[in-house]
């Protein structure tokens, strides 16, 4: 009988100790792990996919006058991923980061402003600064064509139509296939 | 390759392909016609470029040039960034009602599978709208009076005609 109880004891003693000493060390969360997302608002364009792919609905988007507002609420946050996979810029990456205990909610909200570029002619918005510039770049390098040649890029949808005529003729002279 | 060709002095602003196009599209019309100048209507819509700056703009592989001459925006991959809508020179792309998917002409993909046509040109009653082989479309557009062009970016895309307005009646 007390025997077996001093198995018992040797055996726990040789196991040594099975518990993480979290919190008093910090803790490695596994490879592949969804923490919180990190946002570089840096290389955000403020297109608005991530709030688009997010189920939770943490990201709102809204125009103001002169600005796009961009708020991340990312105390709703469900560490699905979506936002980072549907970033077209690589803005957000989901971070190992989990220990987000906080007393106030505001410390999990993120809001940004990025500057609005409305239709020349009708006053529509158009897109965020970042997102034309991108594209003017993008666009010129790829098809080869000069930056400053493309001014639809400042029109907004409706007024691309009513010149598309004119448009259609800069681009491709009528002589060409006259 | 097919094209798209629209004979503007044909056009009547009676938006008939609107309406066909709403119906093989869930509701939702991909072309738009559009007043230009107090007297030309012109059914806008996708111009399937050869030189595509949408599919230049898609971040992801969303928008693919078929090998038939078609643009077609596959909208599962679609990440509703809104980028083609800004880099199209035509206004042909939109976002749809929810701001989820962009969409645009697709030249009727789903009835060109069964062998039939776009279904604006069938509708069109005062025949605006034709489709068929690039080099027919230009030899046909050649003919006509009023300024002939490939309205779209680079060689090959919708054919235009413009009505000749130097001649009454026209």
């Amino acid at each position: 009988m007390i025997t077996s109880k001093l198995k018992e004891a040797l055996i726990c003693f040789r196991a040594g100790r099975v518990t993480l000493r979290y919190p008093f060390e910090p803790s490695v969360p596994p490879e592949g792990f969804r923490g919180q997302p990190q946002l570089d608002i840096t290389k955000c364009l403020g297109c608005g996919a991530c709030s688009m792919a997010c189920p939770t609905r943490c990201i709102e988007v809204t125009n103001e006058a002169e600005q796009r507002r961009m708020e991340y609420c990312f105390d709703r946050c469900s560490y699905c991923g979506e936002c980072a996979e549907a970033c077209p810029e690589g803005g957000i990456t989901m971070s190992s980061e989990f220990e987000l205990a906080t007393d106030s909610v505001t410390d999990l909200r993120t809001v940004a402003y990025l500057d609005l570029v409305r239709c020349e002619s009708c006053g529509e918005v158009v897109g965020t600064a970042r997102e034309i510039d991108k594209l003017a770049q993008e666009l010129a390098t790829k098809m080869n064509v000069a930056a400053d040649s493309m001014p639809w890029l400042r029109w907004c949808a409706r007024c691309k139509r009513e010149s598309s005529l004119a448009t259609a003729q800069v681009l491709q002279p009528a002589e060409a296939h006259l | 390759m097919n094209v798209l060709y629209l004979n503007l002095t044909r056009c009547i602003y009676c938006r008939a392909c609107e309406v066909a196009c709403e119906r093989e599209h869930d509701g939702i019309s991909r072309v738009a016609v559009t007043l230009v100048d107090p007297r030309q209507p012109v059914p806008v819509s996708c111009r399937h470029c050869e030189k595509h700056p949408c599919l230049e703009a898609c971040p992801e592989t969303a928008i693919e040039a078929a090998p038939g001459g078609a643009i077609i925006i596959h909208t599962r991959k679609c990440i509703s960034c809104g980028l083609c809508v800004i880099a199209c020179p035509f206004g042909a792309i939109e976002l749809d009602a929810g701001g989820k998917i962009a969409e645009k002409c697709d030249l009727c993909e789903h009835r060109q599978r069964d062998g039939r046509l776009p279904a604006c040109l069938l509708t069109c009653p005062a025949r605006c709208i034709e489709y068929g082989p690039l080099d027919d479309i230009l030899a046909v557009a050649r003919t006509k009076p009023g300024a002939t062009f490939v309205a779209a970016m680079g060689e090959t895309g919708t054919v235009v005609t413009l009505p000749d307005r130097s001649v009454p009646g026209v």
